[in-house]
């Protein structure tokens, strides 16, 4: 499926009888990188699955309206990043906690995790990142381990590569330092 | 290119965790990738319920506190109308002195008028009758004990 390219499947998907085809196309082709940046920052796997539908829904119904003003991955980024935040604060409202502890919790479920088989330093590393503010995890994690250009970064996240540069700093700072003193 | 920028600028920042990059702690059920389109699919095409269960809508905190704090609000302002004295409290003593002005009053007739200040209506209505400050002052000093000690018997009024 990787071979055909977005707008390839984007002409499909608005210009063909069976839409479902081409979307079925882009999902298999994004499912993954989906739902891992979503998974980094929610780690739960079922919350993850939830969002990644949640996710492809919304890109099903806002589709016929985009115009690839921005690429198709980028747009799909910008939405799944939005939920999974979303997500993260509605966990914070529904049971009145204050951001720090939604992510204590997250940091308590990881060492039940079936789905999770890192060894203990991979372990802390998911932790320290745990303590980043919410933007300062998200760029993290755009940066270290989706290898996103700052460029790319700003466009999906309407901050200026300036910002987004600094925010990784000092978020690799941070993550360095929990890693060192735990 | 873009790669190797990346890891040369966490490796000048961080040298530790450029070495702890790379291999995916998380993993996901057997076979959940190959599924995952299928139930898209199965949601996208599934029937839409827009209506929420009532008891959920319930559920959710800030709309719960919202709708109490209202109802706490609005019996606490029936129960402040239902105890609020609609009368001014009096004792038995001011009620029964109450009861009688208004027994006067309701059965004032304005010729009384004329019984209290003058002998006649005639005398009344003469033209020259001029006052002074003083008889004015002299006048309500005098008239207004009157009154107020006028209370009459409600059953010899009748």
């Amino acid at each position: 499926m990787d071979h055909y390219s977005d707008e390839k499947l984007l002409d499909l998907f608005h210009n063909s009888d069976n839409p479902n085809y081409a979307f079925n196309l882009l999902v298999k082709k994004y499912q993954e990188r989906v739902y891992w940046h979503v998974r980094r920052l929610v780690t739960d796997h079922e919350d993850t699955n939830d969002i990644v539908q949640e996710v492809f829904l919304k890109a099903w119904k806002g589709l016929e309206n985009f115009r690839a003003d921005s690429g198709f991955f980028t747009w799909l980024y910008r939405i799944a990043t939005n939920e999974a935040l979303s997500f993260l604060k509605s966990k914070k409202r529904r049971f009145f906690l204050p951001w720090q502890d939604v992510e204590n919790t997250m940091a308590g479920k990881l060492e039940a995790d079936v789905y999770f088989t890192g060894n203990e330093i991979q372990k802390k590393l998911q932790k320290a990142i745990l303590t980043l503010p919410e933007k300062q995890r998200v760029v993290f994690n755009m940066r270290y381990y989706d290898e996103i250009r700052y460029e790319e970064m700003s466009e999906i996240l309407g901050t200026s590569e300036g910002a987004l540069k600094a925010s990784y700093h000092h978020a690799v700072k941070k993550v360095e330092e929990y890693v060192k003193n735990h | 290119m873009k790669k190797d920028d990346i890891n040369k600028e966490l490796k000048e920042l961080a040298p530790g965790l450029e070495e702890l990059k790379g291999g995916n702690p998380f993993t996901v059920p057997e076979d959940y990738f190959e599924n995952l389109p299928q139930q898209i699919g199965e949601r996208i095409h599934a029937p839409v319920s827009e209506k929420r269960p009532l008891f959920e809508f319930f559920t959710l905190p800030k709309l719960a506190l919202v709708v109490s704090s209202f109802f706490l609000i609005l019996f606490a302002g029936y129960m402040l109308w239902v105890n609020f004295p609609s009368e001014p409290m009096l004792t038995e003593a001011e009620q029964e002195v109450y009861e009688q002005h208004l027994a006067w009053y309701s059965n004032y007739q304005p010729d009384a008028y004329y019984d209290i200040i003058f002998d006649t209506e005639q005398d009344a209505v003469t033209e020259d009758f001029e006052y002074s400050e003083d008889d004015v002052v002299e006048y309500l000093l005098t008239y207004t004990d009157y009154y107020l000690d006028y209370i009459p018997d409600s059953d010899n009024n009748n």
